[in-house]
């Protein structure tokens, strides 16, 4: 099956083009990762060659996409696309429940919610935090209805980047490195877990 | 695991700039201050294939360099406001204060 490719549409204000590498699926949604090719004009800040994340509702296959810049988040030399597309959202929303919801830390005994997706993210953030992860007694209890309030706030611009740079530095310290990303094919066969894929393997996933 | 870190300030401009932005803007504000890591940034820019003394670079990395240049003049000043949102500002100015 051959992939679309967008490669000649130009950014107009405030847009980049990005060359897409990675897109990770979840019950959460698409993410995106990939290089900035082309940047238009007033962008403030990316260019080309940074490696970029951004949120999709609707994925296309193509290798190549327009973007807004205020939707973009530059992704650390050391943080891969794979890690970037995949293990983002999730991470971005159990970081809002830990941090935000409960102000989980050192020393806590935490008891987390039976959730196949988003539920190793918040074992794993527990754990990066200093806390333990317990099946009774526990000081805090992360439940379904925290990751649902979690969905529901809507972080401003500059609070997402800044939320952002926590992420990757919990990627980056191996926090989420038991955390298991599957393939297409895995996926088809009931895997819950974050999807990776390729751009071409888009068509074939919908 | 690792215990927890918080990003260090360079790691928390990179989600708002992305690291070639933050890579101009370090090696101009050490360059500035005469500081011996400019060295290194520069190094750095080199090995991403930049040319440190005529990078080719967009209006907003201009604007970033030459604030790390003259931070206190008002021009530039006023153009990083209306540029970059406060979050943003907050974190460039940190930046260049350490």
């Amino acid at each position: 099956m051959r992939t679309p490719v967008i490669s000649s549409l130009r950014p107009s204000t405030g847009q980049v083009r990005v060359k897409v590498s990675a897109i990770g699926l979840s019950a959460l949604g698409a993410q995106v990762a990939g290089t900035v090719d082309s940047v238009g004009p007033e962008t403030n800040g990316f260019a080309r060659g940074d490696r970029v994340a951004y949120p999709t509702a609707r994925p296309t296959g193509a290798d190549r996409a327009i973007v807004d810049q205020g939707e973009l988040i530059g992704i650390p030399a050391d943080v891969s696309l794979d890690a970037a597309a995949c293990l983002f959202p999730c991470a971005m929303l159990a970081r809002t429940v830990v941090k935000q919801l409960h102000n989980v830390g050192r020393g806590d005994r935490v008891r987390v919610v039976d959730e196949p997706v988003v539920g190793p993210f918040l074992r794993a953030w527990a754990e990066h935090l200093g806390s333990t992860v317990v099946n009774e007694d526990a000081d805090v209890v992360l439940t379904a209805d925290d990751i649902r309030s979690a969905r529901a706030l809507r972080p401003s611009h500059g609070l997402r980047q800044q939320n952002a740079a926590d992420v990757f530095a919990a990627i980056r310290s191996g926090a989420f490195d038991g955390i298991a990303v599957s393939s297409l094919d895995e996926a088809r066969h009931g895997a819950r877990t974050p999807v990776l894929l390729r751009p071409a393997e888009v068509t074939l996933a919908a | 695991m690792t215990e927890a870190e918080s990003p260090d300030l360079r790691d928390q401009l990179v989600p708002f700039i992305g690291e070639r932005a933050v890579a101009l803007l370090s090696y101009a504000l050490a360059d500035a201050a005469g500081a011996e890591s400019a060295a290194e940034f520069r190094d750095a820019l080199v090995a991403a294939g930049e040319d440190p003394d005529n990078p080719q670079v967009t209006e907003a990395e201009q604007l970033l360099i030459d604030w790390a240049r003259d931070p206190s003049d008002k021009s530039l000043q006023q153009r990083l406001a209306a540029t970059f949102n406060a979050p943003l500002r907050g974190l460039l100015a940190e930046y260049a204060a350490r």
